[in-house]
């Protein structure tokens, strides 16, 4: 028997978290649930402690962190401190900020694996110069601070004209995307193992992922998935590919729906993907 | 003969002065200069091919591009830095990284005294309930800095904990982050460090009176003074962690010797005090680093 002690790092004790420790412990681990929030960073001469009444982060070989992206301000020096413990956590100092701005994760995404073309820019109103440089229909995406406050298929360059026109809100940030019709494959990543699952793009509406079917990945989509998410600095989550375009990249996966669909038990997977690299 | 392009990219609440300043002396150095504030600027992906567009140019095809943004610009100041970081023809003096960490005023004490930089005892929370309990170790008077904030604003002085309680229960109700620091009795001035590369030049802030920050903005003095080698040691090994060349570090006395309070990715150059010194020094160092690259080539 290993052993391996993990921290679930969460924001609740939800029934993925439940399912998750109590997959660790038939595993063999011993897993420790413990909530975000009584955290706290202390820094002082020469050192940081990661603070907690009674548990001590440092004791544990790895941590299963399980956040919302608004904890980002929280998360990244937390990660960042983890890591310099050397204590495995399945994603990397720097993908809370990559993930939590759609902008960057497009830029990091485009550098590594096939990304539909896009532009990125603040004011809606510098859209006028590029109607005529995408093929359509093309998703416009606005963002006020990080929050998206729309996110619509434009057909044609007069529509994305008039769209851009209308909005009187000022944007921090703005994406034009061409929209890559065709059946999406929704791939839950965890390591090395790549799940997916079928929606069908039928009658231009995308079919939900819960009437979606189990779909075996060729070897070209499955490195892809793997690429996507390892460059969005995790290696748990999601990647959703399109005709060989990786469309977006997620650090959650929808957990339950997967392992109805798929018949395989996600949680279990977990466990064994740490079992593995923390063994080694 | 004057030779190389440089672009300064501007926060989209830019100071004029400041910018009228940086172009004064950059059309002094250099062949080329372009103004391009971050709202006016397109970033075009294609084929895993990236460009920064202004007015139908690459700016990735500049010599230098210097940007100078805000935490008001996070999203696309994010975007911008990923794709200077991604290349290496054109001569950048900051990085990504150091702007996620020094718009984090927490982040920025913890990467300083991981390295053994002295530093004001900080913390960073989540709950008020924690909050609580580690504000009342570190003691009172202390500081809560909100993670926004900037120019001294969001900076609240704690001299109790009833007052501590009411504030932590009103930043909750606005969903903000904040860092808690010790105070550190004295006067109202701080020390800025400003760094070029290697080179450090000192500037002392006065707060007006009756004001505790020593902020400019907040009707504050600022004068240049003799820089003494522990400054100039903190200042340099500060910005060498945060990975940026350009930049300044703002320091506090205590009774123990100078501390880190802050490192400032856009730094104001202080015109009315200082006139051009500051805009020229950074002007100049960066033509040098141009320079020395396209020698390398």
């Amino acid at each position: 028997m290993v052993e391996l002690k993990i921290l679930i790092l969460s924001g609740k004790r939800s029934f993925v978290v439940k399912k998750i420790k109590k997959e660790f412990e038939l595993a063999g681990i011993e897993s420790t649930y413990l909530n975000i929030g009584k955290l706290n960073l202390l820094s002082r001469e020469n050192q940081t402690i990661v603070k907690n009444q009674g548990i001590e982060v440092s004791d544990f070989d790895a941590i299963f962190l399980k956040t919302s992206l608004k904890l980002t301000p929280f998360v990244e020096p937390l990660l960042d401190e983890i890591q310099k413990m050397g204590i495995f956590v399945q994603i990397k100092p720097g993908a809370y900020y990559l993930n939590a701005n759609d902008g960057l994760q497009e830029m990091v995404l485009s550098a590594k694996v096939r990304t539909p073309k896009a532009f990125i820019l603040a004011n809606p109103k510098k859209t006028r110069g590029l109607v005529k440089l995408l093929k359509y229909p093309v998703v416009f995406k606005t963002f006020v601070g990080l929050k998206k406050t729309q996110s619509i298929i434009v057909e044609s360059p007069r529509s994305l004209q008039s769209i851009a026109k209308s909005i009187k809100i000022e944007t921090d940030e703005v994406i034009l995307k061409e929209f890559i019709e065709g059946d999406l494959l929704e791939c839950a990543v965890i390591g090395e193992k790549v799940l997916c699952i079928k929606r069908k793009w039928k009658k231009n509406e995308l079919q939900n992922l819960e009437n979606g079917t189990i779909a075996k990945l060729g070897e070209n989509d499955r490195k892809t998935a793997i690429a996507a998410m390892n460059a969005c600095g995790s290696e748990i989550g999601t990647v959703k590919i399109c005709k060989g375009f990786v469309i977006d990249v997620s650090l959650d996966i929808k957990w339950n729906v997967f392992c109805k669909k798929t018949k395989k038990n996600l949680y279990r997977e977990v466990a064994e993907f740490y079992l593995k690299k923390v063994k080694n | 003969m004057k030779k190389f392009s440089i672009a300064i990219i501007g926060s989209k609440h830019f100071k004029k002065s400041t910018i009228k300043s940086l172009k004064e002396e950059g059309l002094k150095k250099f062949k080329e200069f372009v103004f391009a504030p971050i709202n006016k600027i397109i970033i075009s992906n294609n084929k895993g091919k990236t460009e920064i567009l202004y007015r139908n140019q690459n700016l990735l095809e500049f010599d230098a591009v210097y940007p100078r943004l805000t935490s008001k610009d996070f999203a696309m100041a994010q975007v911008l830095l990923k794709a200077l970081d991604e290349q290496s023809k054109t001569y950048c003096p900051v990085s990504l990284f150091g702007y996620n960490v020094s718009n984090h005023k927490y982040y920025t004490i913890k990467e300083l005294a991981n390295e053994g930089i002295p530093i004001v005892v900080s913390t960073l929370f989540i709950s008020p309930e924690t909050a609580a309990e580690t504000i009342k170790e570190l003691g009172f008077p202390a500081v809560l800095k909100l993670l926004s904030g900037f120019a001294g604003k969001g900076v609240i002085l704690v001299r109790d904990e009833k007052q501590m309680q009411s504030i932590l229960d009103t930043v909750q109700m606005f969903d903000e982050f904040i860092s808690a620091q010790k105070f550190v009795e004295g006067t109202n001035s701080d020390i800025r460090c400003y760094v070029f590369g290697e080179k450090v030049v000192s500037v002392r802030r006065i707060g007006k009176q009756g004001e505790w920050r020593a902020n400019i903005s907040r009707g504050g003095i600022a004068k240049e003074i003799s820089l003494k080698s522990e400054m100039k040691k903190i200042a340099l090994d500060s910005a060498k962690v945060l990975k940026m060349e350009i930049c300044a570090v703002d320091l506090i006395e205590t009774k123990k010797g100078l501390a880190v309070i802050e490192v400032n990715f856009m730094p104001g150059p202080f015109k009315k005090f200082l006139g051009n010194k500051i805009t020229k020094e950074m002007i100049e160092f960066i033509y040098k680093k141009v320079d020395e690259m396209k020698k390398n080539k």
